[in-house]
């Protein structure tokens, strides 16, 4: 059984601006999905309905094997789904420090230890260590993004959705948050990650979906693709 | 057209109101829901049109009424005439004096600034009773008269409040709809961008309120004229807020809206006085209520009713734009009126240093971009090159440092008279005039050398329709420069975010710069989408336009770019053409990483 | 010279309450609550009727503070839930309409008359370092310090103020970390609410209590908000505290007549003057 499965979910979000045609995809355990496409494809879409923040007109979404149509986005977000929207979306009058406390306060409040999970984000982000104390709006964007990576990372995800990472990055920060994604995948997280970077995402995954106009047009292995030529010339650059 | 049959239908019912309302009671509500209406409108202006919040405009309202009644109380009506004109200038004067703060406010800082004016105001009118006689108020001031004919009683004023109405919504609607109307929505919807596309933000807002203020005294003066009497207690918050509740119920930023609601609101009380001790309690009830069930405002409702009743509505056809942008044709600019003087240097900064506070976002940079050339300005996040890019375009003032546009000093200048230089700039977020069409976001860009003045506008001149035609010309060229013509009528919303992009970047070029500053345009695109711009900014070049790019997207810019200057912490650590920058190791170090040089390597090999 | 000092202090202890409790509210929802010195208005009233039972006074207090809250979640739910996506302005319109309506109910049900409530302190008065003060000022100053405390303790020292802070500042963003944020927004009007009860039961025995006192209150809040820098909680404090010294101060040696128009005046002056308050608006407009 798949940890998340899509099957032809059809949704739409805000106005009309996007909407899926029918999405089939799946997610396993420990896995690391790209999903590519060019903008307006549906892509960003297909996150906000899995974490219940798009309409979902029909079609089912499973995680664990739970349907989770229909469920409020805080009910999704507590189940192990941890998703770090575009634009990062820290709280900017909130310490480094609080921000990670405030995804973690579900679990803190069953009565669990994160000093792990803490430990594992400092321990990737030293910089978020050194500056638990500062307010995040003063973070330059990179250190943004990572906070924001972090954060997704207390709240003990099961799988954790990524809408472009790399958005708006220098090219060597870049890198660095694709090897972050590596070790936080090798921890046993699974990854679905939305990337117009297509070329560095599908390096790093185990395998990858092209959406185009609402449904899923290429699926395969990340190999598959990187040397699929339709892929080729509309989204690695030639 | 249904528009004219209405709008006769509206006119022959609104001569016949004195004659289907018997009652003087009545009568005089209705001469108070048409003094309401002109209030309504006249806060519609810089509410609507300009999105400033006034909770001070019962202040202005009676200044023009005590206006009128000094000038005139005692003498005969003929002064009513000097009085009504007088009225509206010194309210006028008066709200170029809250105008002025407008300047420095935004949004809820406005409203308790004017909310503070208004307060002033009832204090004076209370206390200074030298001149307003206090709680006793003024009384005989006489009805309007020309001549030998006096508008005594309420059938007669009721033509002259009518025909003022009508005047100020005619005038009002042609604002609306003239490039003043489009520049206040710019400014409503995205202020910075409206100033970097050469909008004189401050002149405009305070000609709103000049405008709106004007309006406002001369339904003071109207007023004062109808009721004979006036004293402080009419001007208080109370009616400002009613005010602003008829501008909302009614619907806001429309011609009709306010002068609904100002007849609804007069009225609704007189219904509700059936019972007597409720009814100020069902009004305050009646306005949240209103507010909460009727978002559009009654104009909205009725709108929505009419599309679901009488007109099929077809669902817009928005889902998928096309992604492929049609090619235009290759000369579809215009060519531009400045000559190009080859490898000259077009911009030049020297010295620049920009502090915030203990931050310092650029030191002591130097730096030129070449006429004709595609200059790219690259570096870490946080390495200054947005705040160079505001800086040149005169949202920042540098600490220090000069910075000269086509041999100009522009530092200290505002955004829209660099803009007029001819240097234009786009967002790194997008920053569109939401409410406004596609062409409106670029006819705001558009100038003519000969522009129309505001008497011009509001009289409908000859020259001011051939400059709308002219201004319409030049946005369809830059659309079709860009190749999004197909989408010129479409709302700014329901387009796919990489046309957005291009709109900003159309909405630059509608102004004919000579220099284009672009942020990261290709944020967010995949490489199919960022060939596609790099065609677009090589086509912008052979347009005659010089370019400074900066973007984080390695492909495009080595593609692009005749020379690439990099930032580090606010200095410029590397400059120079593509293949030295790429193989530069401190450029390497700080932002290029070892595996994206790699790539770019194979890459230039294939 | 010193009783009036404490005289304005004590009044600007109660223009900070007020303005905190504006603020908590502004910076949860971005909504100018107009009807917010009607929350005070109301609270007074409700505590002369409390205290007119014969209740003790920790009992009226209580009762007010209970009524308070609960009509905090209602006004919530019935003014703020359904306009929660509109624009700023909508809900600015609603609360004038709320505070009309509030205004007129007070009349109703307790009559046009001012209603005078008894001090907990009688006439008594304390001597400190050979001053002569009234004890209630002193209460009053006691009181918003403890409040001021409190508030600091939970927001910024717990998980639920932290909670709270986090949906003020971005609402998608905190839904996806598991926050109920319409949850959230409940409780910031409850405690709006009752911070609005505390000035309430305050400012009744040192006021005749009647249905203006409120528009008076959120007059002077604005200006200390406004003052202070708005968002800022600090800074309302301040603010309230500089808005009571002022007025008295002006009251005394100027004009009492024209008091409020120079305290207008002078937020008008400082609002160009300084656009940002003292303590200023953080994040700036960034291009």
């Amino acid at each position: 059984m798949p940890l998340l499965e899509l099957n032809g979910l059809r949704a739409a979000y805000s106005d009309v601006v996007e909407v899926l045609h029918g999405i089939d995809l799946t997610v396993g355990a420990g896995e690391l999905v790209t999903l590519i496409g060019s903008n307006g494809a549906g892509k960003t879409t297909t996150l906000k309905a899995i974490m219940g923040m798009a309409r979902t007109q029909a079609g089912q979404i499973s995680f664990e094997g739970e349907s989770i149509v229909g469920c409020h986005t805080t009910d999704i977000a507590t189940r192990g789904l941890s998703m770090v929207p575009e634009g990062r979306g820290v709280f900017p009058g909130l310490s480094v420090y609080d921000n990670l406390r405030v995804a973690a306060t579900p679990w803190i409040k069953r009565g669990m230890s994160l000093t792990r999970e803490f430990d594992l984000v400092f321990d990737l982000f030293p910089v978020l260590a050194e500056r638990r104390k500062q307010l995040a709006w003063s973070l330059s964007g990179g250190q943004q993004q990572m906070l924001a990576i972090g954060r997704a990372l207390v709240a003990r995800p099961k799988l954790m959705l990524l809408d472009e990472p790399s958005l708006g990055l220098a090219p060597n920060l870049v890198e660095q948050v694709f090897n972050i994604l590596v070790k936080i995948n090798r921890e046993g997280v699974a990854i679905l990650l939305v990337e117009q970077n297509a070329f560095m995402a599908l390096e790093v995954s185990h395998r990858g979906y092209v959406i185009e106009r609402g449904k899923v047009t290429i699926e395969g292995s990340a190999e598959m693709l990187l040397n699929d030529n339709r892929v080729k010339t509309a989204y690695l650059g030639g | 057209m249904r528009r004219p049959a209405i709008l006769l239908l509206l006119f022959v019912i609104a001569l016949a109101v004195p004659l289907v309302v018997s009652s003087n009671y009545y009568l005089r509500l209705v001469n108070l829901a048409l003094i309401f209406g002109l209030l309504a409108v006249s806060l519609n202006v810089v509410l609507g049109y300009a999105g400033q919040l006034s909770l001070g405009h019962a202040g202005l309202f009676g200044i023009g009424a005590y206006v009128t009644a000094l000038m005139t109380a005692g003498h005969s009506g003929t002064l009513f005439w000097p009085a009504f004109v007088l009225s509206g200038l010194v309210t006028g004067a008066v709200g170029l004096l809250i105008g002025f703060p407008a300047l420095r406010l935004k949004g809820h800082y406005l409203a308790l600034a004017t909310l503070g004016f208004g307060e002033i105001m009832r204090n004076l009118f209370f206390n200074w009773r030298e001149v307003t006689h206090g709680m006793d108020g003024i009384g005989n001031i006489p009805p309007p008269s020309l001549g030998f004919f006096a508008f005594t009683g309420d059938t007669r004023f009721y033509y002259l409040g009518l025909l003022m109405l009508a005047v100020a919504m005619l005038l009002v609607h042609r604002l609306e709809r003239s490039k003043y109307g489009r520049m206040l929505a710019a400014i409503r919807d995205a202020e910075l961008a409206a100033g970097v596309v050469g909008v004189n933000v401050p002149r405009l807002k305070v000609t709103a309120f000049f405008i709106s203020a004007v309006l406002a005294g001369c339904a003071g003066s109207l007023y004062a004229h109808l009721t004979s009497f006036i004293s402080p207690d009419v001007f208080v918050f109370d009616v400002s807020a009613q005010v602003l509740s008829m501008v909302l119920i009614g619907g806001i930023g429309t011609t009709w809206g306010p002068v609904l609601g100002a007849v609804v609101l007069t009225f609704l009380p007189e219904m509700l006085r059936v019972s007597k001790s409720y009814y100020q309690l069902i009004y305050g009830a009646g306005i949240a209520a209103m507010i909460i069930f009727f978002p559009g405002g009654l104009l909205g409702m009725a709108r929505a009713c009419w599309r679901l009743l009488v007109a099929k509505k077809a669902p817009e056809d928005v889902l998928y734009a096309s992604t492929e942008p049609s090619t235009p044709p290759a000369d579809a600019m215009s060519p531009l009126p400045q000559s190009r003087t080859g490898s000259s240097a077009l911009l030049v900064a020297e010295g620049v240093t920009m502090r915030f506070g203990g931050l310092v976002a650029l030191k002591d940079l130097a730096l030129d971009v070449r006429e004709g050339e595609i200059h790219a300005l690259i570096g870490p996040n946080g390495s200054g090159k947005s705040t160079f890019i505001n800086v040149a375009s005169g949202i920042y003032t540098p600490t220090s440092g000069r910075i000269a546009f086509a041999n100009e000093s522009i530092v200290g200048r505002k955004p829209w008279l660099i803009a007029g230089l001819g240097l234009a700039r786009t967002f790194q977020n997008l920053r569109l005039f939401q409410s406004l069409s596609v062409i409106e976001n670029v006819l705001v860009g558009c100038r003519t050398s000969d522009a129309a003045g505001w008497f011009g506008v509001l009289a409908s001149t000859a020259k001011a329709k051939s400059e709308g035609i002219e201004l319409q010309r030049m946005a369809e060229e830059a659309l079709n420069f860009v190749g999004l013509a197909q989408f010129r009528d479409r709302p700014i919303r329901t387009l796919p975010h990489e046309q957005q992009r291009i709109v900003e970047v159309a909405r630059a070029i509608a102004m004919r710069p000579r220099l284009i500053m672009l942020d990261e345009p290709a944020a967010g695109m995949n490489p199919a989408e960022v060939d596609r711009l790099i065609e677009r900014i090589r086509r912008l070049r052979d347009a005659g336009m010089t370019i400074l790019l900066v973007e984080h997207n390695m492909p495009l810019v080595m593609k692009v770019a005749d020379r690439i200057t990099v930032l580090n912490h606010g200095r410029k650590i590397a400059e120079g053409d593509p293949s030295s920058i790429r193989d530069n190791p401190e450029v390497i170090e700080a932002y290029l990483g070892h595996s994206t040089r790699k790539r770019l390597l194979q890459h230039a090999a294939s | 010279m010193a009783q009036v000092f404490a005289t304005g202090l004590a009044m600007g202890c109660i223009y900070a309450l007020v303005g905190l409790s504006f603020i908590l509210i502004y910076n949860a929802t971005h909504g100018l609550n107009f009807a917010h010195g009607e929350l005070v208005m109301l609270s007074a009233f409700v505590f002369y009727s409390a205290i007119s039972t014969g209740a003790p006074y920790w009992a009226a207090v209580l009762m007010t503070f209970i009524a308070m809250a609960l009509f905090g979640a209602v006004y919530q739910r019935l003014l703020f839930f359904p306009l929660r996506d509109r624009p700023m302005l909508a809900f600015v319109i609603a609360t004038i309409g709320f505070s009309i309506f509030a205004r007129n109910l007070a009349l109703l049900v307790w009559g046009p008359n001012p209603l005078r409530v008894p001090s907990a302190f009688g006439s008594s008065s304390v001597d400190l370092m050979g001053v002569v003060l009234a004890p209630e000022q002193l209460f009053i100053v006691a009181v918003t310090i403890c409040v001021l405390i409190a508030q600091y303790a939970v927001f910024f020292h717990t998980d639920l103020g932290r909670r709270l802070r986090a949906t003020a500042q971005n609402v998608e963003m905190a839904q996806l970390m598991g926050i109920r944020p319409n949850r959230m927004i409940a409780i910031t009007f409850v405690v709006s609410a009752v911070l609005c009860g505390i000035a309430g039961v305050l400012v009744a025995p040192i006021f005749l209590v009647d249905t203006d006192i409120g528009l008076n209150l959120i007059l002077k809040a604005f200006i200390a908000v406004i003052i202070g820098g708005f968002g800022s909680v600090p800074g309302a404090v301040v603010g309230g505290i500089v808005v009571g010294l002022l007025e008295i101060l002006v009251a005394v040696f100027i004009s009492s007549v024209y008091k409020d128009s120079i305290c207008f005046a002078l937020l008008i002056f400082l609002l160009i003057a300084f656009p940002q308050g003292i303590f200023g608006e953080r994040v700036a407009e960034k291009a």
